[in-house]
C-alpha cells in the first residue's frame, strides 16, 4: 500500500510536456484546476477530459502509472461519492431506510468522482513529468512578483522541493520501521480506532525523530555547499519560453472560452 | 598567502544547557595542498568536530583554523572558505538536495553564483570524472550507497574546491561501495592534485595516505605516515585502535622471535617480508 | 536432529505482474540446527535480506515453505503469530526504530506484545540488558540520550528480551566503529553461548564473523552459492572475490606466501591461524 503513494515521483522525458517551461505547465495546471471547477455538466467534462487525455498522451506516461496514483485516495474518494450520491435533494429514485438516492444525486455524485480523479490526474501529470527543482525554480519565477511585498518566495519553494525529494526517502523509511516493530510483535491491523491510532505511535515516533535527524544533516550539508538563501544564486537550467510554451496557453485559453462558453448556454 | 590549511591552539566546546564537553583539547596542524591526509579515531575523539571547523559550520571556541590564510571567523570570508574545502558526509541519503543527479551536482555552483553554461560544463566534467554520467538524469533514491557518494563527491568538485574533508564516507556502504568511493577519491588526489582530508574508522583506507593522523580525546597522537603510524602497534591498542591485520600478524611473529621488519602495510609486502625471512633462515 | 528451521525450494518474487517484476531469491533450501551460529554472507541485492524476513513470516514467499521446527508457519494464523516471537529479527540500524520513553520500556516492548506477565517482563528485560552490557542506570533513561553505540544495543537487547529459539541480526555492526563492532559480536556470542539459541548472523564483512560461526552460508544473485565452514569457504577465495565479497586480508596473505612457495593452508582466515602455521615452519625449518 506504501508503494503505491506515487506523490512526488518524477518519470525523467523527453516528450513536448517533459519540455514544457515549468511556469507554462504551472499556469495550465491551475488554469485546469479552475476550468474543473466550472465545468457543471457531462458534455463539459467531456472536454476537458479529452484535454487531459491529449496531454496525458502526448507526455508518454502510461495511463496505468497515473491511476496507480488514485488508489490511496480511492477511500476518500468513494466517501465523497457516497455523500453525494445519497444528500442530493431532487426527484426521488430509490429510498430505504435513511438513504434516498435522487436522479440529481447521481449525477452529482458521477461529476463530483470524475472532478476529483481527474483533478488528481492532472496534478500527478505535473509532477510525473517536471523534476522538483523545475517545478521549484517555476513557481519561484512565478511568485517572484511578491517578493517585493517580502513573501519569503525563494524559502518557500526550496521548502517544498526538499519535500517533494524526501517523499521516497520516507516512504521507503516507514516501510522498514513498521517491518521492524511488527518482528517485534506490534500489530497494525487489529483493534478499533483507539488501540489502531496508539499502536501507530512505534511507528510515527521513530519516523519523527528521523525525520528530524535528516533535516539537521541536511541543513549542514546544504550549510557547507554554500548555501545561503536566494541572494546571488544562479541556475544551471534557465527558464526560458519558447514557442511550444506559447501555443500551450493558447490551447489552454481556448479550453477556457470553451468550458465557459458551454456553462453560459447551460449545455 | 600559502595554499595550506593552518590549525592554531584550536579548542572547541559543546555546549549543551548544563555541560561543556571538551571535542578539540588544543590541536596543532598544517595541512599541505595536494597531499592525501587521513585521520583515523574513534567514535567521540573529535575527529568529526574538526571536518566541520575545517569548513566553517563550528567555529573555534578559541584558537584558529586559516584557510589559504582566511580565518573561518571571518565572516566575509564564509562562502570563499566553503567554496575551497569541499564536505562528503556520512549518510548519502541526506546530502542530496534534489531528486535528479544533475541537479544535485548543479547545486553548489548554483549558490556561489557561477554562469549557467559554466554550471552546465562544470556538471559534466564532475559526473564524469566520479563516473557517474550515465546517470546524470536519474533520481538519487534509487541509487547504490556507493553511487550516491559519488554523487556527492561530484557536487562538492563542482565547486572546483582546493580541499576535500570527506567524514566517514564509507561507514555506511558495502565492500564494493566501499571500494568505489575510495578508488574515486585517490583519483582525485592524484589526477587532480586536490587535497584529501578522509577521515574514517576503517585502517585499510589510511594505508594509502600520504599521512595519517591518529586523534583520540581531542588531541593528534600521531601523525606521520601510515607505515611509521602503525609501527606503533601498543600505542594504538592504548587508545583502543587497532592496526591492520597485515602489521597485526608480522608484530606477533616478532613477538615470538621471528626477525621480521616491521612496517609492511600492503598484503604483497607483508606476504614478502614473511617470505624474505625464510629464505634468509633457509640460506 | 531435526532442524529447528528450515526452508524449502523459496523463491521471491517482487512486484510480481509488473514490469518491475523480479527475482529476489530463488529456489532457497537452507537449514539450521538449535543452537548453531550461521553466518550469511551476501553483496547487496544478493537476496540475503529478503531471505531473513521469510523466516519470521514477515514476507511470504511466492513458492516453497519456511518450517519452523518441522511445521508450516502458516499452518495456521496462531502459528504465524507464534513464530514471529520464536524467529527473533533485528533489522539494520536497529537504532531508529526505538520510540519508547525509557530504555527500559523500549526492550520491553516485545515481551509486552507477547502478553508475559510483569515479573517475567522485569526478568527478561534485565536480563537482556546484561547480556549486551548496558548498565542498570541507563534502563531509566530516555533512548534518545544515548550513544549510538548505546541505542544499538539497546535495539539488539529489545528481540533478545522476546527469548527467541532464533536470533537473525542483519548487518548489526554496520555504521559501528572498530570497538563497537567488537562488542557487539562479543555481546552476541556471549547470548549464543549461554541460551543456545540459533543465531544467523547477516553480514558483508566476513573478517568480523569468519572466527565466532560454525558454519557460512554465501547468498550470490538470489541464490545460494556456498555453504560450508569458514574454512571451506575461505579456500574459494577467488570466486567470493567475483562475488564481490571482501575476503579477509589475512587469507590473501597466506594466498600469496602459498604462490611465493610457502606451504601455508590458503584456507586460513585468523591472524593467530598464520601466526602459528608460521611458527611451525620455523620450527621445521630449525629441525632440517
Amino acid at each position: 500500500m506504501l508503494k503505491d503513494i506515487t506523490l512526488g515521483q518524477y518519470f525523467p522525458g523527453n516528450t513536448v510536456i517533459h519540455k514544457l517551461d515549468p511556469r507554462t505547465k504551472l499556469v495550465i495546471t491551475t488554469l485546469y484546476i479552475a476550468v474543473l471547477f466550472i465545468a457543471g455538466n457531462f458534455i463539459s467534462y467531456s472536454v476537458v477530459l479529452a484535454f487531459l487525455i491529449l496531454s496525458i498522451y502526448l507526455s508518454h506516461i502510461k495511463l496505468r502509472v497515473i491511476l496507480r496514483g488514485i488508489k490511496p485516495l480511492i477511500v476518500i474518494i468513494i466517501i465523497t461519492g457516497l455523500l453525494n450520491l445519497f444528500y442530493t435533494e431532487g426527484k426521488e429514485l430509490v429510498s430505504w431506510w435513511i438513504l434516498t438516492i435522487t436522479a440529481e444525486g447521481i449525477k452529482r455524485a458521477v461529476l463530483m468522482i470524475m472532478r476529483i480523479i481527474m483533478l488528481i490526474m492532472g496534478t500527478f501529470l505535473l509532477t510525473y513529468t517536471t523534476s522538483p527543482i523545475q517545478l521549484t525554480d517555476g513557481l519561484e519565477s512565478l511568485l517572484s512578483p511578491l517578493k517585493k511585498i517580502r513573501m519569503p518566495i525563494h524559502e518557500l519553494s526550496m521548502m517544498m522541493s526538499i519535500a517533494l525529494r524526501f517523499i521516497p526517502t520516507l516512504i521507503e523509511e516507514t516501510d522498514k520501521i513498521m517491518r521492524a516493530q511488527k518482528a517485534r510483535g506490534a500489530d497494525f491491523e487489529t483493534g478499533n480506532i483507539l488501540q489502531r491510532a496508539k499502536a501507530l505511535l512505534p511507528l510515527l515516533i521513530p519516523l519523527f525523530v528521523s525525520a528530524f535527524r535528516r533535516a539537521d544533516e541536511l541543513a549542514v550539508a546544504m550549510e557547507s555547499r554554500c548555501y545561503h538563501g536566494g541572494e546571488g544564486r544562479t541556475r544551471m537550467k534557465q527558464l526560458i519560453m519558447q514557442s511550444r510554451d506559447w501555443l500551450t496557453f493558447l490551447g489552454g485559453a481556448l479550453l477556457l472560452v470553451c468550458i465557459i462558453t458551454l456553462n453560459v448556454y447551460g449545455l | 598567502m600559502a595554499n595550506r590549511i593552518e590549525i592554531q591552539n584550536l579548542i572547541y566546546d559543546y555546549k549543551s544547557f548544563d555541560t561543556t564537553t571538551r571535542a578539540i583539547d588544543g590541536i596543532n596542524l598544517t595541512i599541505d595542498s595536494g597531499c592525501f591526509v587521513a585521520v583515523l579515531g574513534h567514535n567521540g575523539s573529535g575527529k568529526s568536530t574538526l571536518a566541520k571547523l575545517l569548513n566553517a559550520i563550528f567555529l573555534p571556541t578559541s584558537g584558529k583554523i586559516l584557510i589559504d590564510g582566511m580565518d573561518t571567523c571571518d565572516e566575509s570570508k564564509l562562502l570563499e572558505i566553503r567554496r575551497r574545502v569541499g564536505m562528503v558526509f556520512q549518510n548519502p541519503d541526506n546530502q542530496l538536495v534534489t531528486n535528479v543527479v544533475e541537479d544535485d551536482v548543479a547545486f553548489g555552483p548554483e549558490n556561489i553564483g557561477v554562469p549557467p553554461l559554466e554550471i552546465r560544463k562544470r556538471v559534466d566534467d564532475a559526473l564524469h570524472t566520479v563516473g557517474m554520467s550515465d546517470y546524470s538524469k536519474h533520481a538519487p533514491h534509487l541509487l547504490s550507497g556507493g553511487q550516491k557518494q559519488r554523487v556527492a563527491i561530484a557536487g562538492v568538485i563542482a565547486m572546483r574546491p582546493r580541499y576535500i574533508v570527506l567524514d566517514e564516507p564509507t561507514a555506511m556502504l558495502d565492500p564494493r561501495g566501499r571500494q568505489e568511493v575510495i578508488s574515486t577519491i585517490k583519483a582525485l588526489n592524484r589526477d587532480f592534485g586536490i587535497t584529501v582530508i578522509l577521515i574514517t574508522h576503517h585502517m585499510n583506507e589510511t594505508i594509502d595516505a600520504d599521512r595519517l593522523i591518529v586523534m583520540a580525546d581531542g588531541r593528534v597522537i600521531a601523525d606521520a605516515t601510515p607505515r611509521e603510524v602503525f609501527k606503533n602497534v601498543d600505542r594504538l591498542h592504548e587508545v583502543g585502535l587497532s592496526v591492520p591485520d597485515t602489521t597485526d600478524l608480522i608484530y606477533k611473529l616478532r613477538a615470538s622471535g621471528l626477525d621480521i621488519p616491521i612496517g609492511a602495510l600492503s598484503v604483497e609486502e607483508c606476504a614478502r617480508s614473511i617470505y624474505d625471512y625464510f629464505i634468509r633462515r633457509d640460506s | 536432529m531435526a532442524p529447528i528451521i528450515k526452508t524449502e525450494n523459496l523463491r521471491h518474487l517482487y512486484s510480481e505482474g509488473t514490469p518491475f517484476e523480479y527475482v529476489a531469491i530463488d529456489d532457497i533450501c537452507f537449514e539450521a540446527e538449535k543452537g548453531e551460529f550461521v553466518g550469511i554472507i551476501g553483496h547487496t541485492g544478493s537476496g540475503k535480506s529478503t531471505f531473513i524476513q521469510h523466516l519470521n513470516g514477515l514476507l511470504k514467499p511466492t513458492a516453497g515453505r519456511v518450517l519452523f521446527g518441522g511445521r508450516d508457519i502458516y499452518e495456521s494464523k496462531a502459528f504465524t503469530r507464534d513464530v514471529r516471537f520464536k524467529v527473533g529479527l533485528v533489522f539494520q540500524y536497529p537504532e531508529y526504530q526505538l520510540f519508547e520513553e525509557t530504555v527500559y520500556q523500549d526492550i520491553a516492548f516485545g515481551p509486552k506484545n507477547m502478553k508475559l506477565s510483569e515479573e517475567q517482563i522485569d526478568i527478561r528485560v534485565r536480563g537482556a540488558a546484561n547480556f549486551v552490557g548496558l548498565d542498570e542506570d541507563l534502563l531509566g533513561k530516555s533512548p534518545f540520550e544515548l550513544s549510538g553505540g548505546q541505542k544499538r544495543r539497546v535495539a539488539i537487547a529489545g528481540v533478545m528480551a522476546m527469548q527467541p529459539d532464533v536470533l537473525i541480526l542483519d548487518e548489526p555492526t554496520a555504521g559501528l566503529d572498530p570497538e563497537g563492532r567488537e562488542s557487539v559480536l562479543a555481546n552476541i556470542k556471549r547470548y549464543h553461548d549461554a541460551v543456545n539459541c540459533t543465531v544467523l548472523l547477516v553480514t558483508h564483512s566476513m573478517e568480523e564473523i569468519a572466527r565466532s560461526v560454525d558454519r557460512l552460508v554465501v547468498f550470490n544473485r538470489g541464490r545460494i552459492a556456498m555453504n560450508g565452514t569458514p574454512s571451506e569457504i575461505f579456500r574459494r577465495g577467488e570466486e567470493l572475490e567475483s562475488m564481490g565479497l571482501s575476503v579477509p586480508q589475512i587469507s590473501l596473505v597466506a594466498r600469496r606466501l602459498k604462490e611465493l612457495g610457502l606451504p601455508i593452508d590458503p584456507s586460513v582466515f585468523t591472524v593467530e591461524q598464520v601466526q602459528s602455521a608460521l611458527l611451525a615452519l620455523r620450527g621445521g625449518a630449525a629441525d632440517a
